[in-house]
């Protein structure tokens, strides 16, 4: 048996080391969540830093929610898998991640975890109503709104820009209709992607700018882990086990969505992959060493890419947010192409130029251009990436 | 009797799936298929391949590098029917047709380790049902693509192998179709041995008991390398050439190909790929994975029962975890042709999923199982249902480009209007020269006499040329034709080809 307290002040020591390391720089800009959370409690003047502390504070107490889920889960079987779970939480890609560039998501995650706590704990028809709020939570979650505004969101990002790809509750239209049935297809592609082991594992590439694309949200190793553990849980624990899954369910609604797979969405479901992980740990000892190496190997590339290589590669947002700031002081009108495919510049446009500037947002290079405009236009540059050029007529 | 009677319905309905409009479904045979088709022809008129090549082992074609056998495999069906995109494809679908007996006979000798002689039946039936409407096996066994034969030689070296270790005589078989697989396409090349050397492990007690009778497999898998070696000390890139063009690791820094490989290798269970999107369009039919979505819960079922298991679980998995290790050493991943062979594993798993289901649905029936036994038959008719109108009805009119259609045509044109004296065809169109050989069913011979294919990208024979062209700077008298790709330019054009989506294919200039 560890010290508790000394193991769970290291792990949490080790989880706050590496969330708040460089947190000013990695990612390399603000996301359009992040600068409604600034803007909505007042953060906007402060720098990168201040916005992203209150998320990586939250972040640490779901890790302490966590360890006492692990500990309530495993207190009849071994405390020692507890520490491993909360410690693969602390190291988690997904998770340390998630930490660093968003408020709400670790506001969501610490809520799924508290109820997790007493669903867990708590037996009968207490438990019963608990995991449905549970699930009604998540699900509301996934849709972000309430429900009936899902619909009418979907409709408007349609109308406006076609991208979505809409298909919530088609599965029953698909008979009656071809094009619901590519829909459905859609949907359930969108939630088979959350399970994809190359992304998972290897490299998310959706979530551009938040998450490094050149590392998976779990470590590789979990590949041989989490089956295993989630063998043994099955056999031994299945009812409570089955409850650390029901977060899963928020799948279901993010699938109808077009930005799906979301990994900020979907961290409410990483509880029960952290405690089947630590669980395979224990499965067999030998496996366990020869993994552990292997696993601490694709932590450090992990690290190393995420701090190191992922800043150098911060996507579209940072070469429009540079043209954003070159431009602030224009005062004429100001025409932006945008070819971010729905990654909303004009809320980066609103936070780096301020809202007075008149500012219109075109998807396609015009035809002609009008004297007295700026126009911000994306080019390829010659190694293949986009750059934002400055153009204007006199 | 009742087994005898459902196998053979369950063969009449892959046959009839397999060789319905065989030539027209897919819409057209592309390059590799043309390719293959004509280099049988040209070994049955000259015994020589397309190069001059006599009786060859491996078919340098476009510098693929294929293996000779699937050629070979044509020759008797040119002979009957002539040479057409039925009679190349006729060999495949009848080596699918068998595949599926294979995967009757493989996996009720897998489920004999496990389960009574009753249940072994049922899954082997029900895995030869799903084998013969399997969407992954339907798509490969209606084109020439050599995986289709060399898939077939593996799934009967399999159950030779399984079958072996009750009657030994039978292992010779197993290493006859095993080493037929390995001459037949890449792949198996690495695919067996690693595979062979895991089936030992799992069986190494049994094998051990039998290693004084183990001589003569081992001899007979040694000759059926002589071909291979042979082709290697003769010309290496003839082994190595397909490897040196596809492999990971001559396309990417050699840090970022350590870290694809897994990458590529896991990619072979996400179930998007499996079950919705699939890989290249010529794998799949459109709005298609390679397997039926409704196929899903059963899978999932199936490998928790198997998890109960002591030898099949280990089978399986040898099996599950083996294939995508070639595949997952290539860049185009993940890959439904090289990992063909792990097909049967993921019905047999579907298979034991279903019975578990329909077991707990006919128990003590209530009304609620029997809801759920007929709502998930309804869905499964549904999804059967859906991807046959997706395969024979809407792959030829959405895939039509990705199958180089066109070509046929082509050829038609040039043939009705004899007054050109020199067609030029644009080198862009995709290796034109052999789709014109092989419509125009130029005679070997007398290709051959003018000195066959050569290399560079300048190809000839008759008045025909293919090379690259610039439409501004040839000659226009009205005897020249030029056939272009719709990126070459253009200049009068006097005839068009689409694709069946509107798009142009050919573009015809004087």
């Amino acid at each position: 048996m560890l010290k508790p307290r000394l193991a769970l002040f290291s792990i949490i020591l080790l989880a706050l080391v590496l969330r708040i390391l460089m947190l000013d720089k990695v990612p390399a800009i603000l996301s359009p969540q992040e600068i409604d959370f600034a803007n909505a409690i007042g953060l906007s003047h402060f720098g990168i830093f201040t916005i992203r502390l209150p998320g990586v504070l939250m972040s640490i107490a779901s890790i302490i929610f966590f360890y006492i889920l692990a500990l309530s889960f495993f207190e009849k079987q071994n405390k020692n898998i507890a520490y491993v779970a909360t410690f693969l939480l602390a190291v988690s890609p997904w998770h340390i991640q998630i930490s660093r560039a968003d408020f709400l998501s670790n506001l969501f995650i610490l809520v799924t975890l508290a109820l997790l706590i007493a669903a867990v704990k708590l037996t009968g028809k207490i438990r019963l109503a608990i995991c449905l709020c549970l699930a009604v939570f998540v699900v509301f979650l996934g849709m972000r709104q309430d429900p009936s505004l899902v619909y009418k969101r979907i409709e408007a990002e349609k109308q406006s820009r076609d991208r979505i790809s809409y298909s919530l509750f088609s599965p029953l239209s698909k008979i009656l209709y071809e094009n619901n049935m590519s829909q459905a297809r859609i949907t359930t592609g969108n939630a088979f992607s959350y399970f994809d082991p190359r992304a998972l594992l290897f490299e998310w590439k959706n979530d551009a700018g938040r998450v490094s694309p050149h590392s998976g949200l779990f470590n590789p190793v979990d590949i041989i882990l989490i089956p295993l553990g989630l063998f043994v849980l099955f056999q031994k624990r299945k009812k409570e086990f089955l409850i650390l899954l029901l977060p899963a369910v928020i799948v279901f609604p993010l699938s109808a969505t077009s930005g799906t797979p979301d990994a900020f969405g979907a961290s409410v479901f990483f509880a029960a992959m952290a405690i089947a992980s630590a669980q395979g740990a224990f499965v067999n000892k030998k496996t366990t060493i020869v993994v552990s190496c292997f696993g601490l190997l694709f932590f450090f590339w992990f690290l190393f890419n995420y701090f190191f290589i992922f800043p150098l590669d911060p996507g579209l947002e940072k070469e429009y947010v540079k043209s954003f700031l070159k431009t602030s002081d224009e005062k004429g009108k100001v025409v932006v192409v945008d070819k971010s495919y729905g990654r909303n510049m004009e809320k980066y446009a609103d936070y780096y130029m301020g809202r007075k500037q008149n500012i219109n947002f075109i998807f396609e290079v015009p035809l002609s251009f009008e004297k007295n405009t700026t126009y911000l236009l994306p080019r390829q540059a010659g190694d293949g990436k986009t750059v934002i050029k400055k153009l204007k007529l006199l | 009797m009742k087994k005898t009677i459902i196998l053979s319905i369950i063969l009449i309905a892959a046959s009839f799936i397999r060789l319905w409009h065989l030539g027209g479904v897919p819409i057209s045979p592309n390059w590799d298929e043309v390719a293959l088709g004509y280099n049988a022809y040209s070994i049955l008129h000259t015994g020589r391949d397309e190069y001059g090549v006599f009786l060859p082992i491996i078919l340098k074609s476009f510098g693929n590098y294929t293996p000779a056998v699937s050629a070979y495999a044509m020759i008797p069906s040119i002979l009957l029917f002539g040479l057409s995109a039925f009679s190349i494809r006729l060999p495949f679908a009848l080596f699918g047709i068998t595949a599926v007996f294979g995967v009757y006979l493989l996996v009720k000798q897998l489920m004999i380790f496990e389960f009574d002689e009753k249940k072994s039946e049922v899954i082997a039936l029900l895995s030869a049902c799903l084998m013969a409407i399997s969407p992954w096996h339907i798509q490969f066994s209606r084109v020439a693509y050599e995986a289709d034969i060399a898939f077939t030689f593996w799934i009967f070296g399999f159950y030779f192998f399984l079958l072996g270790l009750k009657k030994h005589p039978v292992l010779i078989l197993s290493a006859l179709f095993f080493g037929l697989s390995m001459n037949t396409y890449h792949t198996p090349r690495l695919l067996v041995p690693i595979f062979v050397i895991g089936l030992t492990f799992v069986f190494r007690k049994k094998l051990f008991l039998l290693r004084k009778k183990l001589a003569l497999p081992i001899i007979v898998a040694f000759v059926l390398l002589i071909p291979i070696a042979f082709s290697y000390v003769q010309n290496k890139s003839s082994i190595t050439g397909r490897f040196s063009q596809t492999n990971i690791f001559s396309q990417k820094t050699f840090t970022e190909a350590i870290y694809e490989v897994p990458a590529g290798y896991v990619s072979h269970f996400s179930p998007l790929w499996l079950f919705i999107t699939g890989d290249n369009d010529r794998h799949h039919a459109p709005s298609t994975g390679i397997l039926y979505l409704w196929e899903f819960p059963f899978i999932i079922a199936g490998i928790l029962f198997i998890l109960r298991t002591k030898t099949l679980k280990k089978v399986i998995f040898l099996w599950m975890l083996t294939v995508p290790i070639p595949a997952s050493l290539t860049s185009e991943v993940p890959h439904a042709v090289r990992t063909l062979f792990f097909l049967p594993s993921w019905q047999a798993l579907s298979s034991i999923g279903l019975l578990a289901f329909y077991s707990w649905g006919v128990s003590r029936p209530s009304l609620i199982k029997r809801m759920a036994l007929g709502t998930a038959l309804l869905a499964i008719t549904f999804f059967i249902l859906q991807y046959f109108h997706l395969y024979f009805y809407q792959m030829n009119h959405e895939s039509s480009r990705f199958w180089q259609f066109g070509y046929s045509d082509a050829v038609s044109f040039v043939l009705q209007n004899p007054k050109y004296e020199k067609v030029v065809v644009s080198n862009k169109l995709e290796e034109p020269y052999i789709f014109f050989l092989f419509y125009l069913k130029y005679d070997p011979t007398a290709y051959l006499l003018r000195g066959g294919t050569k290399e560079g990208d300048i190809k000839a024979f008759d008045k025909f040329e293919f090379r690259t062209i610039g439409i501004e700077n040839e000659i226009h008298d009205g005897k020249h034709l030029y056939i272009l790709s719709p990126n070459d330019g253009r200049r009068d054009t006097i005839h068009t080809i689409r694709y069946f989506d509107g798009s142009e294919a050919f573009i015809f200039s004087e």
